[in-house]
């Protein structure tokens, strides 16, 4: 529904509650919770004569629950996921009726929203905004506006809404309506839900490489996503997948994503015999939360050659790039692979991240590139021996193995 | 009032008249032109006169009249006498009917092997290239009467290029061994340059060409495309980069006679759908070994050998693309005579009537840039490179034009009649010959770089306005009715033709002196880079090509009606037409070269192109797709 027919609906519809509200149940509220508006009266005194309010739609036959969800009760769940919390959420919002400590319920929702991994669900936060008593919190007044009506609930919707901010997630049109019913439309909670609304959707696409919302934590598709985006400099790259088991002698049995492109094959063949190339890593880079390891392979710089600057001002004999002989002054213009810290040849992120892997990745590589087989091959890595030695990588110096190199040198 | 109008028109027309009998029986009517002071010294009927490039001067801001003269170097009835003696083509044509009635009736559909009409015509002594006995407007002439279908003329005319390239380079050795067999068809040729990873630009080919010292061969290594009769040739001209040897530092371009015989060819098949009797297809070279000697001209003359591919003027191919656009605008209008569109017959319908004048004009822009062409190289010791690039870049779009929209005409019927693989049929044989986007480059680029070579100075001026203060103000002071686009019109083009063509002269005259201009500015703005700006490359050769065009229209329908030839009236409305429907066109392209720059309309869609080619294709996002859920 457009949230405009939205919004005029339930304007009406509370007109109508109000309506109800007045004829039939304000008998009752005076009746069964007249302790409570008692204790109420002490510290806010009520404006309006009972009947105008809003928010009481159901009989209270029942009597009250007094078992009441703890604000920590959260935390002693056994199975956390989303159904649990919302079931959570819902037996405060039943037991509940009144709302009592809905403030305290929602920090404390809140908080725990990570550990149920629910930080990043629209859904929850709308079940949390749910919680909020409608329509008795809405500003009467200029004053009230601007000198924060109800500051504390306020300021909790606020802090709602900024930890929603934090994880990235965009409110939707019903939000809006949510929050005009508990603070009104000039309330500060709907101008923060305005200012995000405004900004938020303009920075979701900032970024070029964009990854689906539900990013998986599948370690294989996050190194497609990780290689896919370093090897974004250049369109022509080709990235494959190798399978260490097709590689004789492989100790690993696991995958491989590599990238190079035809720019970097061309640039590999053309390095002189037995000129050194280097694995080198380990390198991370980020995938949203995700931080995936990668490899690169790389060779010294070559030297450049200098180039005296073409008189742009004489035309008198102007080069035509079609059906001439290629320009002996010309230098062409380096590839994005040629660095000033050296060539990059590819790069890949493997499953294990050893160095069985690594020299598999290079075995792989030289199907392509048989130019490889003419250079020498240094691992210069601080990469872990195998998978089990993971835990040790942050302790570990850069250091180049003598003994192993001899080994793991192809030719 | 009306009567002295008239005796004005008439006097003009009868001073005109006079002016080019004049021209015609005395040659010392024309003096050579300073550019090119090449005049041969032998005297006699047989010297042409020499004179500057046409198109190259057009940039220049000159025209010279003399090309607004259209040529008459031929006379029909000795053409006839002529084709009767020296060639059997009646024979021919009598001997494998397939030749003319199959064209007329099912041209698309081939009921004798291309390569056995090819053999027929051989046999029937079609002049491949310019011989002694007959001029090239007589040449043309004779490929049009032939009537050839497309994949025949495509690989004839690949058999003529490479007698011109064997003629053109080759030393005394490779003329004896080949030229004589070549041009009698004993041995067919194949041109083979373009490749899969570099397309047609030769400077950056993979095919290597190796020198073997010990066997003192050339090894050929490298697979081509796109080779026409690369099926049934006994001999290929290939274009191979040699690696850096014989002391050289940098790999040069060469090109060789290669030998079918020599071993390690192989041929498969391209383009399996159109063109399919031509023998088109990949040709591989498998270290096949070539002597030295069989090295065309020079080590470093490759890039020049393959440059005659596009300079190379294609009569076949050419001429048959006219025949079959007659044929095609025949079709349309037995189709337009008898079908019924509602009430009014199809025939009164304006849309048609437009159509079919615009596939009339079409053709009669192509027919008489052709003859004008011919008669020009007949007439005058002339460099007509670009000439002959633009007049295939005009004969390539107005073919596909004008058959798209006679089967728009035809509708269904274009089918049964095979006209739909026709169109096909075009496009591969433009693939085949050269890309119009190649050949409109090529015209361009050469031009400017002429143009540059004599405005080098003012255009270093021009670039350093603050060392020559004086120069630039002086040159605002001058270009004042060109910054208006009022230029002052000193050519007097109208001298040269019929007066009811007034109009006409004074476009085209003003579009050659904006052109100047044009190329002025924008060699001003670029400098030694303009050759790169390829979108206003582009547009410049549009100019180019429309000038050339609107020249050969323009005289040969002043000379149809000052001669009073039939249908004289019609040529000169539909010159009039063809000068005014370019009009708009040519105004705004002048305007679009001349703002260029920062300001250009260019600029954000060529961002936009590289955008689109980064982000690897479409990559907007679907219409439907939501932002905020």
């Amino acid at each position: 529904m457009n949230h405009r027919a939205c919004q005029c609906f339930l304007a009406r519809r509370n007109v109508t509650l109000q309506w109800i509200a007045a004829r039939s149940s304000s008998q009752l509220i005076e009746k069964s919770e007249g302790n409570f508006w008692k204790n109420a009266a002490k510290s806010v005194k009520p404006r309006r004569p009972p009947e105008v309010r809003r928010f009481a739609t159901k009989p209270n036959h029942d009597p009250p629950n007094k078992e009441l969800v703890s604000y920590d009760d959260f935390g002693g769940i056994a199975n956390k996921n989303k159904e649990t919390y919302l079931e959570m959420v819902n037996l405060y919002k039943d037991s509940e009726r009144l709302r009592r400590g809905h403030v305290e319920f929602i920090y404390s929702a809140l908080r725990h929203m990570k550990e149920f991994g629910v930080e990043k669900d629209l859904q929850i936060y709308k079940a949390l905004v749910d919680v909020f008593p409608k329509g008795k919190m809405i500003p009467r007044n200029i004053f009230q506006v601007e000198f924060m009506h109800y500051p504390k609930h306020q300021q909790c919707a606020i802090d709602l809404l900024d930890q929603m901010e934090q994880n990235g997630v965009i409110p939707d049109w019903d939000m809006e309506d949510q929050l005009v019913n508990v603070f009104g439309r000039k309330g500060h909670p709907v101008r923060k839900y305005a200012r995000m609304m405004y900004w938020m959707p303009k920075f979701k696409n900032a970024s070029p490489w964009c990854v689906p919302d539900s990013l998986s934590s599948d370690p294989y598709q996050l190194a497609r996503y990780a290689v896919e985006r370093i090897m974004s400099v250049d369109i022509a790259t080709k990235i494959s997948t190798f399978k260490t088991e097709e590689i004789p002698d492989a100790l690993d049995h696991t995958w491989i994503v590599s990238g190079q492109s035809p720019d970097q094959q061309r640039l590999l063949a053309d390095l002189p015999k037995n000129t050194p190339v280097y694995v080198e890593g380990r390198f991370q880079i980020r995938i949203m939360n995700h931080v995936v390891t990668y490899f690169v392979l790389r060779a010294d710089i070559k030297l450049a050659r200098s180039a005296t600057e073409e008189n742009y001002d004489d035309v008198s004999n102007m080069y035509i790039p079609l059906f001439s002989k290629p320009r002996e002054d010309l230098v062409v213009k380096p590839t994005v692979h040629e660095q000033e810290d050296g060539i990059i040849l590819g790069i890949c992120c493997t499953g294990t991240s050893s160095r069985d892997s690594l020299l598999s990745w290079i075995r792989s590589l030289e199907k392509e590139n048989p130019r490889l087989a003419d250079l020498t091959v240094v691992f210069t890595l601080k990469a872990p021996q195998d998978e089990t030695s993971l835990a040790e990588v942050e302790t570990e110096v850069v250091r180049r193995e003598t003994d192993d190199e001899k080994s793991e040198k192809t030719k | 009032m009306l009567v002295s109008r008239c005796c004005q028109l008439r006097n003009a027309a009868l001073r005109h008249l006079r002016k080019r009998l004049h021209r015609r029986y005395s040659s010392a009517g024309s003096e050579a032109a300073p550019f090119a002071d090449k005049q041969k010294s032998e005297l006699g009927p047989a010297v042409k006169i020499a004179k500057s490039p046409f198109l190259k001067n057009v940039l220049l801001g000159r025209f010279d009249q003399e090309f607004l003269v259209y040529p008459e170097v031929v006379d029909l009835d000795e053409l006839r006498q002529y084709a009767v003696e020296h060639l059997a083509v009646k024979h021919s044509a009598v001997e494998h009917p397939a030749i003319d009635n199959s064209a007329v009736e099912h041209p698309a559909v081939v009921p004798q092997s291309v390569a056995a009409r090819v053999e027929s015509l051989y046999r029937s002594n079609v002049p491949l290239c310019p011989v002694e006995s007959c001029n090239e407007s007589e040449r043309m002439k004779i490929c049009e009467m032939l009537d050839l279908d497309l994949p025949t003329a495509l690989v004839l005319d690949t058999q003529s290029l490479v007698v011109r390239i064997v003629s053109a380079f080759g030393d005394e050795h490779l003329k004896s061994k080949y030229l004589g067999k070549l041009k009698s068809g004993e041995l067919k040729a194949a041109f083979a340059m373009s490749e899969s990873a570099t397309g047609s630009d030769p400077s950056a080919l993979e095919t290597n060409a190796e020198f073997d010292e010990a066997a003192g061969t050339y090894r050929i290594d490298g697979t081509k495309e796109w080779v026409t009769n690369g099926k049934d040739a006994d001999v290929f001209v290939v274009v191979a980069s040699s690696p850096a040897s014989h002391g050289r530092k940098y790999r040069e371009v060469c090109a060789f006679v290669v030998d079918r015989s020599s071993g390690g060819i192989s041929w498969a098949a391209q383009s399996p759908y159109a063109l399919g009797g031509c023998g088109i297809g990949r040709v591989r070279f498998d270290r096949t070994p070539v002597p030295e000697e069989n090295m065309i001209g020079k080590i470093d003359d490759g890039l020049e050998v393959a440059k005659t591919c596009i300079v190379h003027d294609r009569f076949f191919i050419t001429t048959a693309l006219l025949n079959a656009m007659k044929k095609s605008f025949n079709e349309a209008h037995g189709v337009v005579k008898t079908r019924r569109q509602a009430v009014v017959p199809l025939a009164q319908t304006e849309l048609v009537q437009q159509k079919m004048a615009k596939i009339g004009m079409d053709i009669y822009i192509l027919e008489s840039t052709l003859y004008w062409y011919a008669g020009m190289a007949d007439q005058y010791d002339v460099d007509l490179s670009l000439e002959s690039a633009a007049l295939q870049a005009i004969c390539y779009e107005s073919a596909i034009d004008a058959v798209r929209n006679c089967n728009e005409i035809l509708g269904g019927k274009s089918f049964e009649l095979g006209r739909a693989e026709l169109l096909d049929e075009i496009r591969g044989a433009v693939l085949a010959s050269k890309t119009h986007t190649l050949l409109r480059l090529f015209v361009a680029m050469h031009g400017v770089q002429h143009a540059a070579w004599e405005l080098a100075k003012e255009v270093k001026m021009a670039r350093n306005p603050l060392d020559f203060p004086g120069f630039v103000l002086g040159r605002i002071v001058d270009s004042v009715r060109q910054s208006r686009d009022r230029p002052k019109l000193d050519l007097k083009l109208y001298e040269e033709l019929h007066p009811s063509l007034n109009s006409s002269a004074e476009l085209l005259e003003h579009t050659v002196l904006r052109m100047k201009y044009a190329v002025q500015t924008i060699l001003t703005r670029y400098g030694s880079e303009t050759p790169l700006k390829q979108v206003d490359m582009i547009r410049i050769s549009d100019l180019m090509i429309d000038v050339l065009a609107m020249t050969a229209v323009l005289a040969r329908s002043s000379r149809s009606f000052c001669s009073g030839i039939r249908f004289c009236d019609q040529e000169v409305a539909m010159a009039v037409a063809i000068c005014n429907e370019r009009r708009p066109r040519i105004l705004r392209t002048i305007e679009e070269l001349l703002e260029g720059g920062v300001v250009s309309r260019d600029l954000p869609v060529i961002k936009l192109g590289a955008e689109f080619i980064s982000q690897g294709g479409y990559f907007v996002e679907h219409p439907l797709l939501r932002n905020i859920k």
